[in-house]
């Protein structure tokens, strides 16, 4: 069923390939394992028969295909991180069934069935409505492989999943692999570097530094490597140099078994495949309400982010009022007779430059304060969204889900985030500070600003490595928004030209003062501004542009591969 | 001093003037007394004799009062007596004995028809002496009417004795034409004896009638010559006694006596009587009444006119002694006083006239110098007069300078305050005090040599006064205001008193003033780095005075400082007169950009947008 | 990346274009002062701020003083605001693009006027 061929992994970063000369032959229905050494590219190994990380010589081949040519159904394939990919606020039941919406069309009944039947087969079935959150080691491990399983998937890659479990909870997860491995006919293949229960194992690939040193049923193991017990075999490990036990499994007589076996596995497998009715990956609306839906639940069991969201979306608006919160200031004006006395003149207009600098920077400064506090809000919508579930995501996404999708469920997630925050805002400082101006376009660029800074913050998060660096990158955003928008400090004229476009305050700011274009309020914030104020509809469209910008952003970020 | 002499002549003088007999005649003076005059009447011998009151100095005589102080002309007139030679010459003595010689002649005891005549033809021989004046003359011929007069009448007389026989004629003719005229019965009808009556009556008349008519004028011729011969008596009189009181009142006294004595010869009827003011108040005309006026208060009698006429005399002789007398005691005064009161009265008397001359000399000099004195503050040379007072004071004992002194002293006081005030008049400029102050000095004493100064500088200045008045009108043609500004204080005094040329004065001191405001304003304006201001003040003085040669200069170098705006505003202007009106309000902006207090700029701009703004 | 630099590139040409009157020529203050006779019948934008008011009438409209920065100096031309615009709140100090014709006074006559 599988088989490599010499399969070499080499990366720029290491001197030495991670893996090298891997020749593989493995049957379905078996259960292997692979052990080796921490280091020896047990992981790797099983990521590159994954296609998650592409190994550079060499060929994999899977029921006889070429996985360089055609790539793995992402039914064929589950692939059990070490990691728990479960939301942990989500239920058992919950997180199967998403897991099962999100890899397998079907209506509910179907998919309930799907996970009752995995439940079942992993053991889950008490543990329905039990909290990820609140599950043991092993049980999680149970749930990662049920996830797995909901695909049905022949080829089960399982990465150290027995791996930090007591005794108990090992042998039953180990016996779990083994019957799904006989039951359907899968092949399973585990890394561990427990060599307790090798006799469960129907092969045991031995890596070491990179290289094979032993693939064949474990009986031979302590023999091969002559030592009395299997533990022994790592230190024995250690003796040779790998490359020197890789020539040596090289030069040994193959067991002939496992290939033939696979070979006639293959056989049978092409034939019987085109009967198996192929589950077929959901569309991409189901996908994305999929992940809105779960989303949604996830965001409501989220004590913690309903509390800080209300907060921020009821505070900042306050903040920005108290400024104003006996309104706007009345203008007086200049007089405009030219026979007027010229210290009079001067009197009035300093009056004039006085008063503009106080209610010219208030109105101007309210209205960037509002902008800037929808940034942040938009920023803190976003800033994790991605990075905080990138294993998730990528395992999802090893699982058939369309990176769109995602990205579709989470704007729609976030959207109604923003449309909450920026409508009470707009509301809410109008109501108190009376702004005049038409509210629909005040709305507007509220509205885009903070689905723009969403967006581009989901941007970020979608390419930023960790949590930290993703939250640092909001924030930089945010924090040039308010001095390179020229509403504080007007940048010099070229340079302005060409930082202004690329900043979403600056077109909200500007957008929302064209609303006040009848009143004096704009005649006194052109006064004290030096910034020209672009016009509502080239603002909306500008803001626009950067939403825009930031989900095709979003979209490349979440379609690249980030495996930790 | 000389006033009792004055007040002595006073009288001669007036009355001579009055009848303007004397040779040496004078215009009628006679002033008024500043001196308050005694009661007239006061005198010993009352009203009619010529009586000097020394205690006012001031001479009475016909209740008339005269102060002496005024009479130059008997001053004069008393000098030239002083100087004059004692008339001891043969010839006045001739005169003088025939004088004797007529009045022993006609004295009462030896009158009569022969010496009558004798004296008379001494007459016209006396009057050849020249101090006579003719008046012998006049006497002659006074003498010679009265005969003729007498002639005249005896003739009447003669012509009145055949008209009275013609009168009897008549008177017997016409009894018996009056007796005779019955010629028959009377008819027995009673009618007709009426008109027989009455045709008798009318025969009678008839007949009566030419003689009746002789007889009223012959009647009337003899009553006629009657008053005729009456009248020409009468008149022979009063023409002597006019004479006598001619003579009297001109103090030839011993005329007086004489021409008496001529006149009882001639009219020795007893008859005194002065009728001459009744006649003639009531025979002339009232002209003549008016000069005659004064006869009215002569005495009535010849006898009183002759007395006084002695009585004056007399007055003169005693004067003359007593003048002799003080003169060696040295008292001037009083002998010039004395020698003058006689000289006032009896001028022509031989007392008088034989004074020798050494003392009359002595006196002139007093005379003299008190008449300069009187004289000197007659023209109020105070100076003078305090100077002779001095040297009176040592040539005569009794002369008295307190008062001329006195008078001299409040002149000069008087006179010294006026100029002080005259020349703070003339300082302050108050030109009107100064003449009356400057008047005012030079009444009181036109001698002071102070006047001289003050007035010579304000003389001076009044040369001065014209020099700056022809400059003025020479600059001012030329147009050369700014030389007027900087002379403009000899300007303002020189055109004092002509308003025409102050008017015009003041009009260019006005605009060189508004220049030199403007010029400051300027300046100000340029200190504190103000150009446009400055040449917008400089721009405005410009156009009241265009001429100004600093004006122009600071024009143009503003114009250089404040370029800028002096541009802009040129250029609106210009814009302004070519009707572009969109430039010019344009550049009037920029004018007032650039120097926001700009008048020009304001002025402009509201200009242009109300032409604009016009519907 | 080069996404970037479009919308960049697209915004830099958007902003300079939020001019209403983007096609008319823009009045130089220096042409018109020299002589604004020569520039009668001709259409202009122009960009200033309101510096004073210079009178009205019912009939001709308002006229104000408009300060128009060319070269880096103030230029203040004098503008008339039809009677059209009376309803608008002209106050020192606002800045305004303007369409101006050049009447036959030489005047600025307002077109259409809107806050810049």
């Amino acid at each position: 069923m599988l088989s490599l061929e010499s399969v070499e992994l080499t990366v720029p970063s290491a001197e030495a390939p991670l893996l090298s000369g891997i020749t593989l032959h493995l049957p379905g229905g078996h259960f292997g394992a692979i052990v080796g050494p921490s280091g020896c590219g047990k992981s790797t190994l099983l990521k590159t028969i994954a296609g998650i990380l592409p190994h550079t010589s060499g060929t994999i081949r899977w029921r006889g295909r070429n996985l360089d040519d055609v790539d793995l159904d992402p039914h064929e394939l589950g692939y059990v991180p070490q990691f728990t990919c479960a939301q942990s606020r989500l239920t058992v039941g919950e997180n199967l069934t998403y897991a099962t919406r999100l890899r397998r069309e079907g209506d509910a009944g179907v998919i309930r069935a799907e996970v009752e039947r995995v439940e079942e087969e992993t053991g889950l079935t008490d543990l329905h409505d039990r909290r990820a959150g609140v599950l043991s080691g092993g049980q999680l491990r149970r749930l990662g492989l049920a996830m797995e399983l909901t695909t049905n998937p022949s080829l089960l890659l399982a990465d150290e999943v027995t791996s930090g479990l007591d005794p108990k909870s090992e042998e039953e997860i180990t016996a779990l692999l083994a019957s799904l491995a006989r039951q359907s006919g899968r092949l399973v293949l585990l890394v561990t570097h427990s060599l307790r229960f090798l006799d469960q194992y129907d092969s045991v690939t031995v890596l070491t530094e990179g290289r094979l040193a032993y693939g064949a049923p474990p009986g031979g193991l302590t023999s091969y490597f002559n030592v009395p017990t299997p533990e022994d075999v790592y230190p024995a490990l250690g003796d040779r140099a790998a490359s020197a036990w890789a020539e040596e499994w090289r030069s040994s007589p193959a067991d002939l078994g496992f290939e033939i076996g696979a070979a006639a596995d293959d056989l049978s497998s092409e034939l019987t495949r085109q009967e198996e009715p192929k589950a077929s990956v959901p569309g991409f609306l189901p996908q994305a309400l999929t992940w809105f839906s779960r989303r949604i639940k996830l965001f409501a069991r989220d004590r913690a982010q309903v509390f800080l969201q209300l907060a921020l979306l009821l505070v900042f608006p306050v903040v920005v009022t108290l400024f104003a919160y006996q309104g706007l200031p009345a203008v007086r004006n200049m007089t405009m007779n030219p026979d007027t006395d010229v210290v009079q003149q001067l009197r009035e207009s300093l009056a004039y430059t006085v008063q503009s600098s106080r209610i010219g920077t208030l109105v101007s400064g309210l209205a960037m304060f509002q902008v800037i506090l929808l940034a942040l809000m938009g920023s803190n919508n976003s800033a994790r969204e991605v990075v905080g579930e990138r294993v998730i995501l990528e395992k999802e996404k090893l699982a058939g889900l369309r990176p769109g999708a995602a990205l579709a469920g989470m704007a729609a997630f976030l959207l109604l985030l923003v449309l909450v925050q920026s409508a009470w805002m707009t509301l809410f400082v109008r109501a108190v500070c009376q702004f005049p101006g038409d509210l629909g376009g005040q709305f507007l660029p509220f509205l885009l600003l903070t689905a723009a800074m969403t967006s581009l913050c989901l941007a970020i998060s979608s390419w930023a490595a960790t949590s930290e660096q993703a939250s640092l990158g909001s924030l930089y955003l945010v924090g040039f928004q308010l001095p390179l928008s020229g509403a504080i400090l007007a940048l010099p004229d070229f340079l302005g030209l060409m930082i202004r476009p690329v900043i979403s305050a600056y077109w909200a700011w500007s957008g929302y003062l064209q609303t006040l274009k009848d009143t004096r309020f704009y005649d006194l914030v052109r006064a004290i501004t030096e910034t020209p104020l672009a016009s509502a509809q080239i603002a909306l469209w500008i803001l626009t542009i950067h939403l825009s910008l930031g989900l095709i952003l979003a979209y490349f970020g979440l379609r690249r591969s980030d495996w930790r | 001093m000389t006033c009792r002499l004055i007040a002595a002549g006073l009288l001669g003088g007036s009355l001579v003037a009055a009848w303007a007999q004397s040779p040496d005649a004078v215009p009628p003076a006679a002033s008024p007394a500043p001196a308050a005059p005694p009661a007239a009447q006061k005198g010993f011998l009352g009203s009619d004799v010529p009586a000097f009151d020394p205690g006012s100095e001031v001479m009475t005589w016909d209740g008339k009062i005269w102060n002496i102080q005024d009479q130059r002309v008997f001053r004069a007139r008393f000098e030239k007596y002083l100087n004059a030679e004692e008339e001891s010459g043969a010839e006045a003595k001739k005169y003088r004995d025939q004088f004797k010689e007529m009045l022993d002649l006609l004295s009462p005891a030896k009158m009569s028809k022969e010496n009558f005549r004798k004296a008379w033809a001494i007459l016209p021989s006396a009057s050849s002496y020249e101090p006579d004046a003719e008046l012998c003359n006049s006497l002659d011929d006074a003498i010679f009417g009265v005969l003729l007069a007498q002639q005249e009448v005896t003739r009447i007389d003669d012509q009145n004795r055949s008209l009275v026989r013609r009168k009897d004629t008549l008177e017997w003719n016409s009894r018996f034409a009056a007796d005779s005229s019955l010629l028959g019965p009377a008819p027995k009808n009673p009618a007709a004896a009426e008109q027989w009556n009455r045709e008798q009556n009318l025969k009678r008349d008839m007949k009566m009638q030419p003689l009746l008519t002789e007889l009223g004028e012959v009647n009337a011729s003899i009553a006629g010559n009657r008053v005729k011969k009456e009248a020409l008596r009468l008149q022979a009189k009063i023409e002597f006694q006019v004479l006598i009181a001619q003579l009297f009142l001109q103090r030839r006294f011993e005329h007086v006596l004489l021409a008496n004595r001529f006149y009882r010869a001639l009219f020795g009827d007893g008859d005194n009587q002065l009728r001459v003011a009744d006649d003639y108040a009531a025979n002339q005309s009232a002209k003549n009444k008016e000069s005659f006026g004064d006869l009215a208060k002569l005495p009535k009698t010849l006898g009183q006119l002759d007395a006084l006429a002695n009585e004056a005399i007399r007055d003169v002789r005693e004067g003359v002694e007593s003048f002799s007398f003080l003169l060696e005691k040295s008292e001037l005064k009083s002998a010039a006083e004395r020698l003058s009161e006689a000289f006032a009265v009896g001028e022509y008397l031989p007392e008088i006239r034989l004074l020798i001359r050494a003392k009359k000399r002595s006196v002139l000099e007093f005379t003299r110098k008190s008449n300069q004195l009187l004289s000197a503050l007659e023209v109020k040379d105070y100076e003078r007069a305090s100077t002779l007072v001095k040297e009176l004071e040592t040539t005569s004992q009794d002369f008295d300078s307190a008062k001329p002194l006195a008078a001299v002293e409040t002149a000069r006081t008087v006179s010294a305050l006026h100029l002080a005030k005259a020349r703070a008049a003339a300082t302050s400029g108050d030109r009107a005090t100064l003449e009356t102050e400057l008047r005012a000095a030079t009444e009181i004493w036109p001698r002071n040599p102070a006047l001289a100064e003050v007035s010579g500088a304000i003389f001076n200045q009044a040369d001065v006064q014209q020099q700056a008045l022809n400059d003025f009108e020479r600059l001012h043609a030329q147009k050369n205001y700014r030389q007027i500004f900087e002379d403009k204080v000899r300007f303002i005094a020189a055109t004092a008193l002509h308003p025409g040329k102050q008017e015009k004065l003041k009009q260019v001191l006005d605009q060189v003033q508004l220049a030199e405001a403007a010029l400051l304003r300027a300046a100000e304006l340029a200190k504190r780095g103000d150009a446009a201001g400055a040449w917008e003040s400089v721009e405005r003085g410009f156009s009241g005075y265009p001429d100004d040669p600093k004006l122009n200069q600071a024009r143009a170098e503003f114009t250089t400082q404040a370029a800028e705006f002096v541009r802009s505003v040129r250029t609106a202007q210009e814009m302004e007169r070519k009707q572009q009106l969109g430039s010019s309000l344009a550049w009037y902006l920029r004018a007032q950009q650039d120097y926001p207090n700009s008048e020009i700029a304001q002025d402009g701009v509201a200009r242009l947008a109300s032409l604009i703004l016009k519907p | 990346m080069a996404l970037i630099v479009l919308a960049g590139a697209g915004a830099f040409v958007l902003q300079k274009d939020g001019n209403p009157y983007r096609t008319v020529e823009v009045l130089k203050p220096s042409d018109y002062l020299e002589n604004a006779n020569s520039l009668r019948g001709n259409t202009y934008q122009v960009e200033g701020v309101i510096s004073s008011s210079l009178g009205s009438s019912p009939e001709k409209g308002r006229l104000f003083g408009l300060k128009i920065n060319q070269a880096d100096k103030d230029w203040p031309l004098p503008i008339l605001v039809p009677r059209d615009y009376r309803e608008l709140n002209l106050q020192k100090g606002q800045r305004y693009r303007l369409k101006v014709e050049v009447n036959d006074d030489g005047l600025l006559e307002v077109e259409e006027m809107s806050k810049s």
